[in-house]
């Protein structure tokens, strides 16, 4: 047992002390990625690195930043908290001087929390959750917050010449509630009326009730913040009772195609993204042309043209600042006003992005279309 | 210098050199913040993975749910130091002992009120039962208010910063506190295991059954070990909060309390040093194997493969890697010329009762009914001081029934069982094994994996009163109780000539000597009545007639009345004074040794044939 006992010891110290320690090369800028790369939700952050890594790309390709070429420290979170702040730790020793990530709104908060200690810039692709950047001057975000959308709703209808509108939503879920009440103060300010407001929970099955009380307040469109399968019920229950008016949701309902038997149905929808692969700026169709090039696929999952402007918008402001500064990084990236892939970027006082919504709706097949981006 | 102040100076030495080689590491920045990080992660697994071989490894109970108590207590601790005691306006250094100390202790009433109806069940049930437990505590912190809800909890105050504006002086505060905290976790887990209450909980790991019948009160001490192994989590629990600074729920589930379990096999069930190890390689391989991106959850998982493929039983089993052992070994090696002290003999003096002229055991009409089958009825014994009494009867006839109901494994449904003067009706296994019934099994019941002398402390149990409180802190009273039971159960290992056998490995003992180790272990509880079921079963005939001997030994020497179920006639007929016969339930006849050897109902029950089972008995006398 003893031999065995000293071997194990022996194992474990040679394990140790095993790790390598990278070359340190002066004439990079270092810029970490962080984000969960393997696991649950592993496509998500595959889907921002391809992004990221293919900005990196092509900003080493014109020379990269203040005369140095970039490089990029890439780290897996597996998604959870405690190896987001490993992976922290370890690129800071390493000298990087600003961050993209992390992925999921919780590895972000976890790792918010050890950046905003340091001031160190981060910008994060694809967290939602409000607070991610609540009191932290050193984190951004270049992906839309939930009630962005409905502002984003609401500002696309008044366009449209709409002016009395529906609401059908669930008033127990936040992701609802907030895409209500943001779409609601837009529409006030822009003097859309709300004729009906009513709600139901989510996985109900029948939403008859409300949506005759909404067609009786005969509205022009209808705003339904659900998730896709909710929505595929009340598009097929609001043609039974001979509700035929164009229907509004958010990302939510971007899954909805499945769902749907009817497909005709579908071309009553128009619902917000991030990004379409069909966007039609320069800018967009550059980025989905060489990321085909690049990866022999489509940027589909849209948080590769928001981890595509996080480093854009990270290394835009390291040129800005003219150093490696962090404090100064940060005060550049909060100065942004860039055209990005997913549409122009500023930052608001929460350091979340200003920028277009993209709007989408589906032909009769259930193909997605782009129809356009609207600033709200 | 005896040998345990040279254990506790050696231990000592180690943790304070290690303590300090890391505190010099970090100062002088070879322990940068991601490798002191991680090794706050290490600490803190050990703890979770140490105190989780508390219920898994000692007690033997698979816990499914251990995350789920780490969860309770950083919940509790990250909620008191955030909300609560930065609103009364305590300082971190206060509020963090305050909040650490409340995370463990809710945890381990969670987990005594999870342990009440769980521990009723045992192996894969309780299994399931933890598990559910652990999915609970996920889901209702995911829909409470206080805790974030599925958003989590953010912004704990984080120890590597809070305690001083610099950074390195607050991370080596930092590593101080969880360093130590874990060495006292650790020493306190190592003290309990081996004061009175560790051998019970081991002994349940061993043989449940023979512990109730030692008169250890399993059930409490199920509740025991299960408690405070959620403690430790919860402190666990509140170290974590305070280290990342947000929690989720999310991050407590069944993975995780799987992962922990995975450190405990690999460092083998029920070894502590084995989990501190395994945590060690475990946490720091994933990090070490960054590197290699995505092929490090294959190599990680090969590795476990490997290792369990090669190492089924863990890293080191159930030993402990002691630095006292490897000291030992050294002397031994470099001064052989030194004589062991010898050891002072005392003599062995039974200090029991006398219990004169008055039956110490009788039953009344005693009997027992499965449904409709009377497996025993109208049975009417009687054992006197010092006799020795034989049960024999065909296979089948009720003998161990009888002693089931004696020692309360079943509850009779008529007739009642006085000892010394006194009805033991109601009473539980161990309580009756407490009052003065001890008894052997038909197949050996020892408890395999412990030392023959601690086969005996554990039959001491009752007899020492220290609480666990001083078991953790070897007191005076603890250390003084603790040296009187090794001196009893010496001397009662030489009466049987077993005293070189003292620290062999139960199990590892040849066949005779575990049935006496047993017999042994049975009078240690200072019974009134020895039920000796079978004892001679597997022997050949020179250990059967040393075993003749040790019965007689035990009545001169210890004043117990014994009744002796066996087959073996020439044992029953050479040393019982009086033979109880039992057919079918019934006690058919009861006589002197000559007159149940000619009693022609008992040769009939014996073989049905008249003639044959005449000379059958007589073959045997």
């Amino acid at each position: 047992m003893k031999k065995r006992t000293v071997f194990s010891l022996l194992l474990a110290f040679v394990l140790l002390f095993s790790v390598s320690l990278p070359v340190m090369a002066e004439d990079t800028i270092k810029i970490a990625g962080i984000g969960v790369l393997s696991g649950d939700y592993a496509e998500y952050g595959l889907a921002v690195k391809e992004g990221v890594d293919l900005c990196v790309k092509q900003t080493n390709e014109k020379g990269g930043v203040l005369g140095k070429k970039v490089e990029i420290l890439w780290e897996d979170t597996q998604g959870t908290a405690p190896n987001a702040i490993n992976a922290y730790n370890k690129l800071l020793d390493e000298g990087v001087v600003g961050i993209v990530g992390a992925v999921l709104s919780g590895e972000s908060k976890a790792l918010a929390e050890m950046s905003a200690d340091d001031g160190m810039p981060q910008i994060t692709p694809s967290s939602t959750a409000y607070d991610v950047t609540t009191d932290r001057p050193n984190v951004f975000r270049t992906c839309f917050l939930d009630p962005f959308q409905g502002n984003a709703i609401a500002k696309y209808m008044s366009d449209q010449g709409i002016k009395k509108a529906a609401v059908l939503y669930d008033n127990a879920t936040e992701y609802s509630k907030g895409l209500y009440d943001a779409f609601k103060a837009r529409c006030d300010e822009l003097g859309v009326e709300i004729v009906a407001a009513e709600s139901a929970a989510y996985g109900d099955k029948d939403y008859k009730t409300q949506l005759t009380t909404i067609a009786n307040a005969a509205p022009e469109a209808v705003f339904l913040p659900y998730y896709g399968a909710d929505a595929a019920m009340i598009l097929a229950q609001a043609n039974e009772i001979g509700l035929d008016v164009k229907f509004y949701g958010a990302d939510g309902i971007a899954d909805i195609v499945d769902k749907v038997t009817d497909k005709a149905l579908l071309t009553n929808v128009v619902y917000t993204d991030h990004f379409s692969t069909d966007a039609d700026s320069e800018l967009a169709k550059n980025f989905v042309s060489s990321f085909e090039a690049e990866y022999g696929k489509l940027p589909t999952i849209s948080f590769s043209a928001t981890g595509y402007d996080a480093a854009l918008v990270l290394l835009s402001a390291i040129e800005a600042a003219g150093s490696t500064d962090k404090e100064a990084i940060v005060a550049a990236i909060k100065a942004t006003n860039i055209d990005a892939v997913s549409g122009k970027i500023t930052f608001d006082d929460h350091n979340d992005p200003i920028k277009s919504a993209f709007l989408l709706t589906f032909d009769d097949q259930g193909v997605k279309h782009y129809l356009t981006q609207v600033d709200p | 210098m005896n040998k345990k102040t040279k254990a506790i100076l050696l231990n000592l030495f180690a943790v304070i050199f290690l303590f300090l080689t890391v505190v010099i590491l970090m100062s002088t920045g070879v322990l940068n913040n991601y490798l002191s990080n991680i090794l706050i992660t290490v600490l803190i697994t050990i703890i979770m993975t140490t105190s989780l071989n508390v219920t898994t490894g000692l007690l033997g109970q698979l816990a499914l749910g251990h995350a789920g108590f780490m969860a309770i207590g950083g919940y509790t601790s990250a909620i008191l130091t955030k909300i609560v005691l930065a609103d009364l306006g305590f300082s971190f250094g206060l509020s963090l002992p305050i909040s650490l100390i409340a995370g463990g202790l809710v945890a381990a009433l969670f987990g005594m009120l999870i342990g009440i109806p769980a521990l009723r069940l045992e192996g894969d049930y309780l299994a399931i039962i933890t598990l559910g437990f652990g999915e609970i505590i996920r889901v209702v912190i995911e829909n409470m208010e206080i805790t974030g809800g599925a958003a989590g909890l953010t912004r704990i105050t984080r120890m590597s910063r809070a305690f001083s504006e610099d950074r390195l002086t607050s991370s080596i505060v930092q590593f101080a506190i969880v360093f130590w905290i874990t060495v006292l976790i650790i020493a306190s887990i190592f003290t309990l295991g081996r004061s009175r209450h560790g051998r019970a909980i081991i002994s349940i790991r061993e043989n449940a059954i023979a512990a109730e019948a030692t008169g250890i009160p399993t059930t409490r001490y199920k509740l025991l070990a299960f408690t405070i192994a959620a403690f430790f989590a919860g402190i666990a629990g509140g170290l974590f909060a305070h280290q990342t600074s947000i929690l989720d729920a999310k991050a407590f589930g069944f993975n995780k309390s799987i992962e922990y379990l995975v450190m405990v096999v690999l460092g083998g069930m029920g070894s502590i040093t084995g989990s501190i190890i395994a945590s060690f390689v475990l946490v720091s391989l994933p990090e070490m194997l960054r590197g290699l991106a995505e092929y490090r959850l294959v190599i990680y998982s090969l590795l476990l493969i490997i290792m369990m493929l090669f190492r089924p039983s863990g890293l080191l089993g159930t030993a402990e890697f002691s630095l006292l052992t490897t000291w030992e070994a050294l002397e031994r090696f470099f001064a052989r010329i030194f004589k062991r002290e010898a050891v002072t003999r005392m003599p062995f003096q039974p200090r029991y009762d006398v219990w004169e002229g008055k039956p110490v055991l009788e039953t009344h009409n005693l009997g027992i009914s499965f449904g409709g089958l009377k497996a025993a009825q109208n049975i009417n014994i009687r054992l006197m001081n010092n006799e020795i009494v034989g049960l024999i009867g065909p296979n089948g006839a009720g003998k161990t029934t009888v002693f089931n109901l004696l020692t309360g494994v079943y509850i009779p449904t008529e007739g009642d069982v006085v000892l010394l003067g006194k009805p033991i009706q109601g009473k539980i296994t161990h309580e009756i094994a407490q009052n003065g019934i001890s008894r052997t099994f038909q197949n050996i019941r020892l408890f395999r994996s412990m030392s023959a002398l601690d086969n005996i402390k554990v039959a001491f149990h009752s007899r020492m009163k220290y609480s666990p409180m001083s078991g953790i802190l070897r007191n005076a009273q603890c250390l003084s109780e603790e040296r009187g039971i090794d001196i009893r159960a010496r001397e009662l290992l030489r009466v049987f000539q077993m005293e070189n056998d003292a620290d062999t490995i139960a199990g590892s003992l040849p066949y005779g000597k575990q049935r006496k180790l047993e017999i042994c272990r049975a009078l240690a509880s200072n019974p009134k009545v020895l039920l000796l079921d079978e004892p001679a079963a597997g022997m050949n005939p020179s250990e059967t007639a040393e075993l003749m001997n040790t019965i007689k030994l035990i009545r001169d020497q210890f004043s117990v009345a014994i009744l002796l179920i066996e087959h073996d006639m020439k044992l029953v007929m050479g040393i019982c004074e009086r033979i109880y016969v039992l057919n079918y339930g019934q006690i058919i006849a009861h006589g002197k040794p000559e007159e149940i050897r000619s009693n022609p109902e008992v040769i009939a029950a014996y073989l049905g044939q008249e003639q044959t089972a005449q000379t059958e008995v007589n073959q045997h006398a």
